[in-house]
């Protein structure tokens, strides 16, 4: 089969490298020219990892229950690969905050986990989301999967404020909302730095994943009787054939 | 019977730097290993219709 090589620089790589460069200062600020909290010594640099985390994967969760409204709204595949896109970014963002969670509890609760609301919540997010991702697996109908996948992706997005308000609305071991009004104006710079990074990095990796989904997904659409596994299972020498003749 | 509980721990965290560098290591290792899968999936050659 012929084939066309996709490269070049292009939008998300602008946010790409911004975004790794912000993460970068900001983190490097952080760990080596910000000062020690008062009563977690220097364990409290793992605020600058953290927080900025939390905010980017709560914003790239929107930006997905978003993608999904439109995928529903308009059945078109451009918002279908951006629900998994930004599906799979916000899982990664998600397991590295309760892993950076655990780490930063250890020292300072004693525990790496805890059934607190705010981790219990945080973890039932990612399972609902990596659910999501399973359910895209799963179903091979094109059509079916982006209806399906988004109303999933909608209904999974209902945990996302619960975790946000869980430590107003709980008691809970875990500190309130983070924000510049609630740390200390020399923790500011790099917080913000290192949370823009995450930002713009959270938005590039979805651009490049979007990317090379959407022209898979494209492809299955325009072709709605073809289950995207059906050709491969089609017998030796058979050129045609419906789908369901196919897939048996 | 004491109404109030004692403290388990006062005063000031001290050390842990292992801590900071696995959450800053596993993090920076994760996203790098992610972008380096999403740079090599959107580099892969488009089919073209046939």
């Amino acid at each position: 089969m012929a084939t066309t090589q996709s490269g070049g620089l292009r939008w998300e790589h602008g946010l790409l490298a911004l975004g790794l460069a912000l993460l970068a200062v900001g983190h490097v600020q952080g760990l080596f020219f910000a000062p020690a909290e008062a009563m977690m010594g220097d364990v409290g640099r793992i605020l600058y990892v953290h927080v900025p985390t939390a905010w980017a994967d709560m914003l790239v969760y929107t930006a997905c229950f978003g993608f999904a409204v439109a995928a529903l709204w308009t059945g078109k595949a451009t918002y279908d690969a951006a629900v998994e896109a930004s599906a799979e970014v916000g899982v990664l963002y998600n397991a590295l905050l309760l892993f950076q969670g655990s780490v930063w509890a250890r020292p300072t609760w004693g525990v790496f986990w805890t059934w607190d609301p705010r981790l219990t919540t945080s973890a039932v997010v990612l399972v609902l989301f990596l659910g999501v991702l399973v359910l895209r697996r799963v179903i091979p109908e094109p059509e079916r999967r982006l209806n399906l996948s988004a109303i999933a992706a909608v209904l999974a997005y209902v945990g996302v404020p619960i975790v946000y308000f869980s430590v107003k609305w709980w008691r809970t071991l875990h500190q309130p909302f983070s924000s510049p009004q609630t740390v200390d104006g020399s923790f500011i710079t790099p917080l913000r730095l290192a949370a823009f990074g995450m930002i713009f990095l959270g938005a590039g990796l979805i651009g490049l994943r979007w990317r090379a989904l959407r022209r898979g997904l494209e492809r299955d659409l325009a072709t709605p009787d073809l289950p995207a596994a059906a050709p491969a299972l089609r017998l030796p020498g058979e050129a045609g054939g419906s789908a369901a003749g196919g897939a048996l | 019977m004491n109404e109030v509980a004692e403290p388990v721990a006062t005063g000031v965290i001290t050390g842990g730097w292992s801590y900071i560098w696995a959450a800053y290591g596993v993090t920076w290792a994760a996203l790098l290993l992610f972008l380096g899968r999403a740079l090599l999936l959107s580099r892969a050659p488009d089919p073209e219709p046939e």
